[in-house]
C-alpha cells in the first residue's frame, strides 16, 4: 500500500493531468469568467463532463499530489551527500503545496470603501452576501446579526434568540432579478407578504461572467413577531457603497424595537480601522488615463494612530491582513477602494522557492563533478 | 535513521498546514456585533407605474413633450430639460436625491457609427466592465418594440463600481443613429429605469 502511494507514476500522471487542467480551465476562462473558471477546474474535487461524467478537479489532484510527495519523503527518501540537495527541493515542493491548502481553505478578500473623512473596521467580500438583521434600539448602537450565505440555503431555519425572531429561507439565488410588480399582480398577492415583497419580485438568473457583478436574491418567511410583521420577504442583494449608506434597508417594528433587514456583501472586520484623509489620483499629461492612485490614511490600532500612505505598490499590511490601492470612485474621486485581503499561507510561496532553490543549487554542486567526468567521458568515446 | 527524520519533518509540515489553514480562520457563520448607528433611508415601495422613490426627490409627473427635426418623444414633467447643443438632439437632467443627478441624453450620429458589439463595448469599459464578444453583446442586449418601431435597449451596471451606471438605447435608421442614454449612480439607474424605458418607448421618427 505505501509503496503503491509512494510511486513516481502517481506524480508523472497528475502532473499531465494538472497541465490539462491549466490548459482547459484557462480556455474556459474566456467564456465563463476568471472567478468561475477558477472554481470550476481548481478548486473543486471534482469537474464534471456535461454535468454527469466525473473527472479529477485541481483540489482532488493537487490532494493526491501531495499525498504522494509525503509518503515519498517519509519512506523511501534517504539521507546521504548525494540526495541531500533532492530532499531539500523535496521538502521545498511539499512545503509549497501546504501553502496552497493554507491559502485555500483559510484565505478571503473583499473591498473596503472609505469616503474622505471617513473611517472603516470591515471590508466586503466579493462574491458572497449576509442577510443582516440590525437592531436599532440600543441608544449607542446597533446591534447587528449576520447570518452568512452558508447559512441562507432554501429549507434552512435561522432563530435570532435575542429578538425571538425566526427566519426560513425560502429560496436563494446566486444572481437574480429584481421586477418592479403591476397593479393587478399586487392584488394577487397572499396578505402575508411584507416590505419589498408587496411592491417586488426576485428570480433567479443566469450568473455574470464577472462573479462580483452577481446580484445575490433571497426569499424568506419570519415568524416569531407581532401578525403585521411576521411573513414574507424579498431581498437583493444592497450595493455596498458609501452613496448608499443607510439605503435600501427594510425596516419594520419588531415587538416595539426598531430593527432594519439588508442582504448585502459579507462583512468581515478589521482588528484596526482606517480613516481616509486624503484620495490623490495622478493622470498621464493631457489624457483621462490614470497614472498612479495615492490614499493616505489614519490606522488606528491598539489605540495609537499611525499615518500611512497606500498606493499601488505600497500596500498596507498589519495583522495579517494585506490592503492594496485598488480602484478610486466618486464623481470627484472622493472614495478610495482598498483590496484587502487575509491569508495566513502568504509568505509560504516565497520560502519554499528559496527552498527549492537551495535544494536544486545543492544538487547541482554535489553532482557537478560526476556531471563534467561523465562530459569528459562522452568526449573520450 | 532517515525515516524517522523525514516522518517528523513530514508531520511538522502537516501538522503547520493545518494548524495555519483552520485556526486562522477566524470567519464565523453567524455572528452578532455592534456597530455605529445608521441613518435610515428605507427603500420605500413605488406608486404604481412610476419609478418615483420615495425620499429621492423625484416626483411622479405627467410626460411631457420633446422633440428634434427628426425625432419626437415624451419626457417626464419632473425631468429638467436642457435642451439641444452639440451633437445633442436632446437632453434631459433628473434630480435623484438632491446630491444625486441623472443625465439623459439623445445624440445622432452618422450611419455609419460604430456597430452594436463596439458602442456596447465603448459604454460597458465607461462602467469598467470587461469587454464582451459579438455574440455575447447580441444575448445581452434586449430588442424593445416603441413608437420608433424595434430598438436596442441596454442596461449596464457594475456591482463594484456603483458610481456610475448606463441605461442606454439605439434607434437605427437608414440615415442616421439616435443614442439615448441615461448616466447615473447604479441605484438611480435602477430606480429610474422605468421612466426611461417609458420615454425610449415613446421615441418616433416625424
Amino acid at each position: 500500500m505505501i509503496k503503491t502511494l509512494c510511486s513516481p507514476k502517481i506524480f508523472f500522471y497528475t502532473l499531465i493531468w494538472l497541465m490539462v487542467l491549466v490548459f482547459l480551465g484557462t480556455l474556459h476562462q474566456k467564456d465563463i469568467g476568471l472567478y468561475a473558471a477558477q472554481e470550476k477546474y481548481f478548486s473543486s474535487w471534482f469537474l464534471y463532463i456535461g454535468g454527469v461524467f466525473p473527472l479529477p478537479g485541481g483540489r482532488l489532484t493537487l490532494a493526491v499530489v501531495f499525498v504522494n510527495l509525503v509518503c515519498k519523503f517519509m519512506f523511501q527518501s534517504k539521507w546521504s551527500l548525494k540526495r541531500t540537495g533532492v530532499n531539500i527541493t523535496h521538502f521545498g515542493a511539499l512545503l509549497l503545496l501546504a501553502g496552497g491548502f493554507v491559502t485555500a481553505k483559510g484565505a478571503y478578500e473583499g473591498i473596503m470603501l472609505i469616503e474622505e473623512g471617513g473611517e472603516s473596521n470591515y471590508f466586503s467580500d466579493y462574491h458572497e452576501v449576509e442577510l443582516a438583521v440590525i437592531d436599532h434600539s440600543p441608544q449607542q448602537e446597533d446591534q447587528v446579526h449576520a447570518l452568512s450565505q452558508s447559512l441562507l440555503s432554501p429549507g434552512s431555519v435561522q432563530t435570532l434568540d435575542s429578538l425571538g425572531m425566526t427566519i426560513k429561507v425560502v429560496e436563494f439565488y446566486k444572481n437574480s432579478s429584481k421586477f418592479k410588480l403591476g397593479p393587478h399582480q399586487i392584488s394577487l398577492l397572499p396578505n402575508n407578504y411584507r416590505g419589498d415583497a408587496r411592491a417586488f419580485s426576485v428570480t433567479g438568473i443566469g450568473p455574470e461572467k464577472e462573479s462580483e457583478a452577481n446580484m445575490q436574491g433571497l426569499v424568506v418567511d419570519i415568524s416569531g413577531g407581532d401578525e403585521e410583521v411576521n411573513g414574507r420577504y424579498v431581498f437583493q442583494k444592497n450595493l455596498n457603497h458609501p452613496y448608499l449608506k443607510g439605503q435600501g434597508l427594510q425596516v419594520l417594528e419588531w415587538k416595539g424595537k426598531k430593527i432594519s433587514l439588508s442582504l448585502r456583501g459579507r462583512r468581515y472586520h478589521l482588528p484596526f480601522s482606517v480613516a481616509l484623509d486624503d484620495v490623490e489620483t495622478k493622470y498621464y499629461d493631457g489624457t483621462s488615463k490614470v497614472l498612479s492612485y495615492k490614499s493616505f490614511v489614519n490606522v488606528e490600532e491598539d489605540g495609537a494612530n499611525r499615518a500611512r500612505v497606500i498606493s499601488m505598490n505600497e500596500p498596507l499590511r498589519s495583522k495579517g491582513y494585506t490592503l492594496y490601492q485598488s480602484q478610486v470612485l466618486g464623481r470627484h474621486g472622493e472614495i478610495t477602494g482598498l483590496a484587502t485581503v487575509k491569508n495566513a499561507g502568504r509568505q509560504v510561496p516565497y520560502y519554499s522557492s528559496i527552498i527549492i532553490c537551495i535544494g536544486l543549487l545543492l544538487h547541482l554542486v554535489v553532482m557537478f563533478p560526476k556531471l563534467v567526468s561523465t562530459k569528459k567521458g562522452i568526449k573520450n568515446v | 535513521m532517515d525515516k524517522p527524520i523525514n516522518i517528523i519533518i513530514a508531520t511538522i509540515i502537516v501538522a503547520a498546514m493545518l494548524y495555519l489553514a483552520y485556526s486562522n480562520d477566524d470567519r464565523e457563520d453567524a455572528k452578532t456585533y455592534n456597530s455605529p448607528k445608521v441613518t435610515i433611508v428605507a427603500e420605500k415601495p413605488a406608486p404604481e407605474g412610476s419609478s418615483f422613490k420615495e425620499g429621492s426627490g423625484v416626483k411622479p409627473t405627467e410626460p411631457t413633450e420633446g422633440s428634434s427635426d427628426s425625432y419626437s418623444w415624451e419626457a417626464p414633467k419632473h425631468w429638467l430639460n436642457k435642451g439641444a447643443g452639440g451633437m445633442r438632439v436632446g437632453s434631459y437632467e433628473v434630480d435623484y436625491d438632491g446630491a444625486i443627478k441623472a443625465e439623459i441624453t439623445l445624440i445622432t450620429l452618422g450611419p455609419n457609427s460604430g456597430s452594436l458589439t463596439s458602442n456596447i463595448n465603448r459604454w460597458r469599459g465607461q462602467v469598467e466592465l470587461a469587454s464582451l464578444s459579438e455574440e455575447e453583446v447580441k444575448n445581452s442586449v434586449e430588442t424593445r418594440t416603441g413608437k420608433f418601431g424595434k430598438f436596442i435597449y441596454v442596461k449596464l451596471v457594475n456591482d463594484t463600481h456603483p458610481d456610475k451606471a448606463i441605461a442606454a438605447a439605439i434607434y437605427r435608421s437608414p440615415d442616421e443613429v439616435l443614442f439615448v442614454k441615461m448616466t447615473a449612480p447604479a441605484n438611480a439607474v435602477n430606480d429610474l429605469e422605468k421612466d426611461f424605458i417609458a420615454f425610449c418607448d415613446s421615441v418616433a421618427t416625424k
